[in-house]
């Protein structure tokens, strides 16, 4: 090969580098070698809410997401799940020991037409000073319900009372409100511990 | 007869064996038990949640020795303003509460346990003035077998099962 081709060749390798480059740096500032990241799925349970703590407090979404909560609904004419799980939740905060402090349990009134502040500090006061209940008017119990997905509704009984029935479980949260996970009554203590100290951040 | 160390002996364990044959059966219900002919309900215990609506929940074993089924039909006791049957039920993540307005069948020859998270008596308004270590008075009526009267021991809300009696039969 002549001196010019030789030079024409070099010339034309130069350019195609160049073109390589500049579309190599084109690319990649529009993302398409970015490894997407694995989509961490956040199920958006939880929302805006106005409801009075067993103290008579006003409660909203803000204050509960100051630390990680363990949310469960019930009521207190509940004669058979609702104490049990109390009873339970008692007992596995109390075997978190110091980490106790760290997670907030809620009871979540279903039941607005007989549920009151201070029948629900009576009640709970038979299972933990920790534990707070949330309840409100039929509208603010409604909201809640649906922010938070939980089912509930009255099923009359033959003595013309009526009974609740309403989502099961216990719904764990990290602080800040996002949605960690849930726990269910055929759990056994040391899983549900380990699923408590995930949801604390510990 | 000669009054010999053993006579005495003999006749001491006699009249004690008899004694104990036809003890009222009182003594033996106010371990929570109670039995009929063809039926017999072991390890009852009530838990009462105070305050608010005094709901209550009574639990026990019911076993069948006859070779029909029975149905325990209703409960009644002084001591609530209403007893009356349900089943504990999760569906669909939803717990559910069914009452059991026909009863609950006991099959023969078989065992039935009343338990939290299952089959249960609901109390509603329970007497304010009974409390952890008294005992609940409870009738039970069955289809076949007849009415039983029960003593009911009531446990502290963190009990999960009656107190072991020493001369139960176990689970």
């Amino acid at each position: 090969m002549g001196t010019r081709n030789l030079r024409q060749l070099r010339l034309a390798l130069w350019v195609a580098v160049a073109v390589a480059l500049t579309v190599t740096a084109w690319l990649s500032i529009h993302g398409v070698f970015d490894i997407p990241e694995p989509s961490r799925e956040t199920i958006a349970i939880g929302g805006p809410f106005t409801m009075v703590d067993h103290t008579g407090r006003t409660v909203t979404e803000k204050d509960l997401h100051q630390k990680a909560m363990a949310l469960f609904a019930g009521f207190t004419y509940c004669p058979d799940v609702c104490p049990t799980t109390l009873t339970r939740l008692a007992s596995l905060v109390e075997q978190l020991g110091d980490d106790a402090d760290k997670i907030q349990v809620v009871l979540f009134s279903v039941d607005p037409d007989r549920d009151t502040p201070e029948s629900l500090k009576t009640y709970l006061s038979n299972f933990s000073d920790r534990f707070i209940a949330l309840s409100g008017t039929t509208q603010q119990t409604a909201d809640f319900a649906k922010a938070y997905r939980i089912f509930y509704e009255k099923v009359p009984q033959e003595n013309g009372d009526y009974t609740m029935n309403h989502t099961a479980g216990v719904f764990l949260f990290r602080k800040g409100g996002e949605f960690q996970g849930t726990v269910d009554a055929h759990e056994n203590d040391e899983v549900a511990l380990r699923k408590l100290r995930m949801a604390a951040g510990l | 007869m000669r009054m010999t160390a053993r006579t005495t002996f003999t006749a001491t364990l006699t009249a004690l064996t008899l004694m104990w044959s036809v003890r009222p059966s009182w003594a033996q219900e106010e371990s929570g038990a109670g039995k009929l002919d063809g039926v017999e309900i072991t390890g009852a215990w009530a838990r009462i949640v105070p305050g608010g609506a005094r709901t209550g929940a009574v639990y026990f074993t019911l076993r069948t020795g006859s070779e029909t089924d029975d149905v325990l039909l209703e409960v009644r006791t002084p001591a609530a303003q209403s007893a009356s049957l349900h089943e504990s039920t999760t569906k669909d993540g939803v717990a559910q509460m069914e009452e059991l307005p026909e009863g609950l069948t006991v099959p023969a020859q078989n065992e039935v346990v009343l338990k939290p998270g299952a089959a249960h008596i609901m109390l509603v308004g329970v007497t304010p003035t009974l409390k952890v270590g008294d005992v609940l008075p409870l009738q039970i009526a069955f289809r076949q077998a007849g009415t039983l009267d029960l003593q009911v021991p009531v446990l502290p809300l963190g009990a999960t099962g009656p107190v072991k009696q020493h001369h139960n039969h176990g689970n």
